[in-house]
């Protein structure tokens, strides 16, 4: 079972208070997961996030037989966090154990359990952040590309349906 | 205060739209009734591209047209229910595209201020609304994820850049000075065109969008 002591240190969770860390800790389940296990594979259901205690991983994508490395996550970085809160999505990357992690795995019964309140409420406000950031500098790039392409040639009907999508997602 | 219908209707249709986890409707609706009201007629301009992202919009009544660039290119039109400009409001940049009406619209004005205290709050209110706003960025994260995957399987095999980014291999940049690729536009050949020299920084958007939902990509490098 993960520690009090080990859930203290992570920034993430350094604004919640012991009772809160323990009613926490008594009920998300605490996940090991030895050197190269796959925590989440792409393609899969989305249930549940993991806040990572100790240890680290990677994520990386599958297209095909190719394989590409998005980056490392450690201690206190949450992951498939957005699988909690819009249903019913796919894993759109695989996460795999780069050493010998240990997580907690919050399941969506955990986000209306009046005792895990603090923790969630927490963990919710970074999330908020942490996708508007993303989205954020996913922004800026789509609005240099389309400032770029506002001339082109309209038979590339791609570029087009690149741009909408892109503009979707940062729109208004 | 007695509760508005319109907007109980419009809190419970986002949520289900979204799939939202469960969240405490009354409570939410109790925050953002007394919010101020604006009533817009038929071509009227909610937001202009450029412009600072002051506030949100939750959209009750109504249809708005998203247009973008010098020829305000239509990008897509929207009707009652949803939220409008969450994402300015909470990235901190300017409007991306400009939203007009196409209908008579009602909307409640959410201000920069009150979205950080709705944000920030630990009442029951507080936390519907945060999850309104996750399970809202979530849907459109997976739509557009969605777009992106068809277009990359579309377009996927004339992707050279891509393919080798996706080898651990570096593609060359293309030429400075000559156009973005270096090679004049080939009407009627879309692909053409991503194959002689499409940014390189939008192939990494590509993916980065498709993938954003598992990753703090502020650590995250491409492996090479």
């Amino acid at each position: 079972m993960t520690s009090l002591h080990s859930l203290r240190s992570l920034r993430s969770l350094q604004a919640c208070g012991d009772r809160d860390l323990q009613a926490f800790i008594r009920h998300a389940t605490t996940t090991d997961f030895r050197t190269e296990t796959v925590i989440i594979a792409q393609g899969q259901p989305a249930v549940g996030a993991f806040l990572i205690v100790s240890g680290r991983c990677r994520a990386e994508v599958q297209r095909g037989d190719r394989r590409m490395v998005l980056g490392s996550l450690g201690p206190g970085d949450l992951f498939g966090e957005l699988g909690l809160y819009a249903c019913g999505q796919k894993r759109t990357a695989t996460v795999v154990a780069e050493e010998d992690v240990s997580a907690l795995l919050i399941l969506p019964d955990a986000l209306n359990q009046e005792a895990l309140r603090p923790v969630i409420d927490e963990l919710e406000r970074r999330a908020m952040a942490s996708v508007a950031d993303r989205i954020r500098r996913s922004a800026a790039k789509a609005r240099r590309f389309s400032d770029e392409d506002e001339d082109d040639d309209p038979s590339a009907s791609w570029v087009a349906s690149v741009m909408t999508s892109l503009r979707r997602l940062v729109g208004g | 205060m007695a509760p508005d219908l319109r907007l109980n209707r419009a809190l419970h249709e986002l949520l289900t739209r979204f799939k939202a986890c469960p969240v405490d409707v009354a409570e939410l609706r109790a925050l953002l009734q007394p919010l101020p009201r604006e009533e817009f007629p038929i071509g009227a301009s909610i937001y202009r591209e450029g412009e600072p992202s002051e506030c949100l919009h939750l959209l009750l009544d109504g249809t708005v047209r998203v247009s973008a660039g010098s020829q305000k290119t239509v990008l897509t039109t929207i009707s009652a229910p949803t939220v409008l400009g969450h994402l300015g409001v909470l990235t901190g940049l300017p409007r991306s595209a400009s939203i007009d009406t196409v209908s008579p619209a009602v909307l409640i004005r959410i201000g920069q201020a009150q979205v950080r205290e709705l944000s920030a709050g630990s009442g029951a209110g507080n936390q519907a609304f945060r999850r309104l706003m996750l399970a809202t960025m979530g849907g459109l994260m997976s739509d557009t994820n969605q777009q992106l995957q068809e277009l990359v399987t579309e377009y996927g095999e004339s992707i050279p850049r891509g393919a080798a980014r996706l080898q651990g291999e570096e593609p060359p940049r293309p030429p400075k000075g000559g156009g973005r690729s270096g090679v004049p536009a080939s009407p009627g050949h879309a692909a053409d065109r991503l194959s002689s020299g499409f940014d390189p920084d939008l192939l990494d958007e590509l993916e980065n969008i498709r993938l954003v939902q598992t990753e703090d990509d502020r650590r995250h490098k491409y492996k090479r």
